[in-house]
């Protein structure tokens, strides 16, 4: 026999009890990563940029534009390799319940500048020669039944009226990060319409793609291109696509935050479940402890009885979510990609998440065992050889 | 010096309900020695268990002075009393006490968990003391697959396998039938002139109380 024995004895004592408190905790942790699930995967593109490539956008404001003429300027800069520019193309497809972002891109450059987006050579040249072309990600593609050579047919908001494209090509991610969810249009397309309807906008872009020689050049790079156009009429900020996708992603953070708050809340509960039945578990033992106390038993012993005997109880509960969390999070992911794949077009159960429910499954039965631990060492021996629980 | 292995100097003790102090015991001096068996005999509120909660350091006296084998035990921490408990004495229910979840050899063995025996040894000294109270044969037997009787045997197996001076019995027939009865005492008798443990029963029981070599009647906290 060991002490550790009598902790694992005492946690099959009331069967149902402990399988309650095991499935509650494993429900709990459960529910902590799918919501840090859906925290990664808000984040995720963000992260999974490439670490050579700047943005430079307006320095007022994503909203306002940039002259296309920048490109040239740009692209002239020591360190520089490649430049491309896009414009958020905005526009409703069939009634609008249905989003996905759309860009308007400059085909070649920004193709070279994402090699991240495949397209087959044929699908590329095609996608090239037609500027009322366009190209969808596999998952958009899928999500929404398109096929190669269908029209597409968008209201335009941003650009006014109706706008056409044909699908002739399905791109697939190279990276997991990789938006499948995303439409390319050509730049030059809407902007030939837009020097007819609105020419007070032609020729100007949303922000620049730059892609640089050595990526540990960002910051200086940065500046370079900004010092550039200062004192310009459109002066400018670079950042890299990663601060830039994270700027964008914190814009609507708000909800994200919500949710963060509400993963750090479910453990809370976490710890109160395990207290609560290990207070249980402590008063019923009372008498038991007080023979123990009697025996010689100190301190450390029911420190190692009661925290060991929670830290199971949560370590049992966390496994069985972790268990639980695989199966669940793929179906999440998918709920969420068919839903809402413009905000979530890569959802993943984070590589480190498990292990991290594990240990915190344990830290929170190790937290719920710390009242219990004190009501037992609280109790005199007398009283407690008394008790009758 | 005092050739006492138990020696009561003076005691008095009181406990407080809602500020009002409720003498216990009043100016009680008893001295038992080594190797006796001591029946404390009294009824229901006299002091007895309040008598034997003093000598195991579960309290401390209002006034006056505890010593058990030559250790004051009201200058004792917490933590030197837990383990001196441990070293020094053996307790004896009347409601058994085992815990359900271990079998016989595991709840005697519980006190030898806090040595530095090793489990081969451990298991010696279990077999040797479940062997002495006569359930060599029962050892793998959970508390609820043992009659009261055996229960209580269990208990004793307990109290001895330390190999403590003094066993401290409160009522340990209280709850049995006769003849079960009858062979607890009988066994506390035997642990009494065959290993030397000094006993001190605490009982209302006449009939039980007749079994130990001396009986010291107590009283309204006082001895009589």
């Amino acid at each position: 026999m060991t002490l550790f024995r009598y902790v694992l004895r005492n946690l099959v004592r009331h069967p149902l009890r402990t399988t309650l408190t095991i499935l509650a905790i494993s429900i709990i942790i459960l529910a902590f990563g799918l919501l840090r699930t859906t925290v990664t995967a808000w984040y995720a593109e963000a992260l999974g940029s490439p670490p050579d490539r700047l943005r430079t956008r307006h320095a007022v404001s994503i909203s306002f534009q940039l002259p296309v003429s920048y490109q040239q300027r740009i692209a002239a800069i020591p360190g520089v390799i490649g430049v491309s520019y896009a414009n958020w193309f905005g526009g409703r497809w069939k009634d609008g319940k249905a989003f996905f972002p759309r860009y308007a891109v400059e085909p070649t450059s920004y193709l070279a500048l994402h090699p991240d987006v495949h397209l087959p050579p044929l699908q590329q040249q095609a996608f090239l020669q037609d500027r009322r072309a366009c190209v969808v990600g596999r998952k958009l593609a899928e999500k929404l039944g398109w096929r190669i050579g269908d029209v597409v047919r968008l209201q335009g908001s941003l650009y006014p009226g109706n706008w056409e494209f044909t699908i002739r090509g399905i791109y697939t991610g190279t990276s997991p990060t990789t938006d499948e969810g995303n439409m390319y249009l050509h730049w030059a397309a809407m902007d030939e319409r837009r020097r007819i309807e609105d020419p007070g906008r032609a020729g100007t872009v949303g922000w620049f793609v730059v892609r640089m020689e050595k990526p540990e050049d960002a910051a200086q790079l940065s500046t370079t291109i900004d010092q550039t156009f200062i004192n310009s009429t459109a002066e400018t900020r670079t950042e890299t696509e990663q601060a830039f996708r994270a700027n964008m992603v914190a814009m609507s953070g708000a909800v994200i935050r919500v949710v963060e708050i509400m993963s750090v809340i479910i453990l809370g509960i976490s710890i109160l479940v395990v207290a609560n039945a290990m207070a249980m578990t402590v008063r019923e033992r009372r008498h038991e402890y007080g023979i123990l106390k009697t025996l010689g038993f100190r301190a450390p012993h029911f420190g190692l009885f009661i925290f060991g005997e929670s830290a199971c109880l949560s370590l049992l509960g966390g496994i069985l979510g972790v268990a639980l969390l695989y199966p669940a999070s793929r179906w999440f992911g998918t709920l969420l990609t068919r839903n809402f794949g413009g905000f979530f077009p890569i959802v993943e159960l984070p590589a480190h998440l498990p292990m991290l429910a594990v240990f915190l499954s344990v830290g929170l039965g190790l937290v719920g065992g710390i009242i219990p631990f004190f009501l037992c060492l609280r109790g005199r021996i007398q009283d407690e050889l008394r008790y009758v629980g | 010096m005092t050739s006492s292995i138990i020696d009561l100097q003076k005691i008095s003790h009181s406990y407080f309900r809602d500020d009002v102090e409720i003498p216990v015991l009043k100016q009680l001096t008893l001295a038992i020695e080594p190797a006796s068996f001591v029946a404390l005999l009294g009824p229901s509120g006299s002091g007895k268990t309040t008598v034997l909660n003093l000598m195991a350091g579960f309290d401390r006296p209002t006034r006056g002075r505890v010593s058990i084998n030559q250790t004051t035990v009201s200058h004792l921490s917490d933590r030197q009393l837990a383990k001196w408990r441990a070293n020094t004495l053996g307790f004896i229910f009347q409601f058994y006490n085992l815990i359900p979840v271990l079998t016989a050899a595991e709840n005697v063995e519980l006190p030898l968990l806090l040595t530095s025996l090793s489990r081969v040894q451990r298991a010696k000294h279990v077999t040797t003391a479940l062997r002495l109270v006569g359930l060599g044969d029962r050892m793998t037997h959970y508390p609820r697959q043992l009659s009261g009787g055996q229960e209580q045997r269990v208990a004793i197996a307990r109290a001895i396998v330390m190999d403590p001076k003094i066993l401290l019995a409160d009522e340990p027939t209280g709850n049995l039938d006769g003849e079960a009865a009858d062979e607890i005492m009988t066994l506390l008798q035997r642990l009494n002139a065959e290993q030397g443990k000094t006993i001190v029963l605490v009982t209302h029981d006449l009939e039980a109380a007749q079994r130990a070599t001396s009986i010291c009647k107590l009283q309204k906290g006082r001895l009589v």
